[in-house]
């Protein structure tokens, strides 16, 4: 007997494991007949050949190919990582050598804790209080030309609390502790929160610089008193590490 | 690791990937079993080469994850068939064995003529004389057993049915090709 349109279509679903349940009597019956178990052998069979065909002739390829590097792609990948990396360890070398150029730049005297103020570089000499009039005491200010900023300063705007403040910070970096211990002494009275918690840890600074460490700590001391203080976590650190 | 990519390579033909790591694994996976004493040393080259087919297979269906180590885990399959080597051969003539076990349920006599061994023999050259579309469609289908959604989503088919439709097509287009081979042959 011949095989129909149908048959064919029950073979493939059955092997492809897609027979409906309603489909299942019909192939149960033509089963019976020889040629459409034939049929369906012959179609196993070569759904089978064809998958072990393909990977025995994937395996000839793979026993007869050289050892090649992976594909561009990965080079290309492996030729950026390279890249980066370089990128990477040139910033890590010229950030080592700024760092060190700046720390030969500060006299050996002075502490890492002791930066101008304010302590962000960025922030230095851009007041939006100034006028026009201590610019150039700004900039010197921040090329770090304190000497001759402190003269600016104190020839523009020598009542200005901020201005001060600046003066205290040009002679402490003039090693003029005595100057910079005035000025802050009276900065510490001010109504202005700001100015004074930067006078405390100014004057604690400059106190240590002098040697007198003791008037340090009691400045220190206050400092962590409130935990809201501007120099809480410097103040905090200083101790544990220089009391 | 770019898996996706490498997929994507390996189902456009491009088996550079996997023939990289045949030769770089080769001697580390081939070692471990001899070594193990998991086989001989002829049977652990077909181990190895049926390794590389498995790890073909398990990107193709996206089972490989990004941060596979890609010799630990050939080692680990070639480990897997040596001592499962029995499983390996009945999975190899699926289909096969599962018509014969349907006949022997129902008490059939088991088909076993030249004419089923010649076809065999002509199915590939059947393959290649049908369109490009249909002999990957069958490929993906039979070889790389992809669903038909993934098949659908490799051909750029609107969907699913799209696929299944095709595949169907595709596949009485072999079948009849097979039987018009093999009736010229006669």
């Amino acid at each position: 007997m011949s095989l129909s349109e149908k048959d064919y279509n029950i073979i493939e679903a059955y092997l492809d494991g897609n027979l409906q349940p309603e489909q299942d009597p019909y192939f149960q019956d033509r089963l019976k007949d020889p040629s459409f178990r034939q049929e369906l052998s012959t179609q196993a069979s070569i759904q089978d050949a064809i998958k072990s065909n393909t990977n025995h002739a994937f395996i000839q390829k793979l026993k007869s190919s050289q050892p090649t590097p992976l594909d561009k792609n990965n080079n290309k990948w492996r030729l950026g990582i390279l890249i980066i990396l370089s990128i990477l360890v040139a910033a890590f070398v010229l950030y080592n050598y700024g760092t060190n150029q700046s720390q030969t730049d500060t006299p050996p005297n002075q502490l890492a804790y002791l930066v101008p103020y304010p302590p962000q570089t960025f922030e230095r000499g851009t007041d939006p209080t100034w006028t026009d009039s201590l610019s150039e005491a700004m900039q010197l200010y921040s090329k770090g030309s304190y000497a001759e900023a402190r003269y600016e300063f104190q020839a523009k705007a020598r009542d200005q609390e901020i201005v001060k403040l600046y003066i205290a910070n040009c002679s402490i970096f003039m090693d003029d502790f005595e100057t910079a211990k005035s000025e802050l002494f009276a900065l510490r009275a001010s109504d202005d929160q700001q100015i004074k918690q930067n006078a405390d840890w100014y004057l604690a600074m400059t106190f240590y610089e002098m040697g007198q460490k003791q008037h340090c700590f009691d400045i220190l001391d206050q400092i962590i008193g409130s935990s809201n203080h501007l120099f809480y976590s410097k103040a905090q650190q200083f101790i544990s590490q220089k009391r | 690791m770019d898996v996706d990519a490498i997929r994507k390579d390996i189902l456009n033909g491009n088996d550079q990937f996997l023939i990289h790591y045949y030769h770089e694994s080769k001697r580390l996976c081939i070692g471990y079993l001899i070594k193990r004493n998991l086989c001989s040393s002829d049977e652990a080259e077909d181990i190895y080469a049926e390794s590389i087919i498995i790890l073909r297979d398990n990107i193709i269906q996206s089972k490989l994850k990004h941060s596979t180590n890609i010799k630990a885990y050939l080692k680990g399959i070639c480990h897997n068939l040596a001592v499962n080597s029995i499983k390996k051969k009945v999975k190899e003539s699926e289909k096969s064995e599962q018509v014969r076990l349907l006949f022997y349920e129902n008490n059939y006599s088991i088909v076993e003529s030249e004419e089923l061994e010649h076809k065999k023999k002509i199915c590939q050259k059947a393959l290649a004389t049908i369109s490009k579309n249909c002999q990957r469609v069958l490929t993906l289908f039979y070889v790389h057993n992809l669903s038909m959604i993934e098949i659908a989503k490799e051909m750029n088919f609107s969907g699913k049915d799209v696929a299944k439709s095709t595949k169907s097509r595709c596949y009485k287009k072999w079948i009849e090709q097979i039987n018009q081979m093999y009736n010229l042959s006669l």
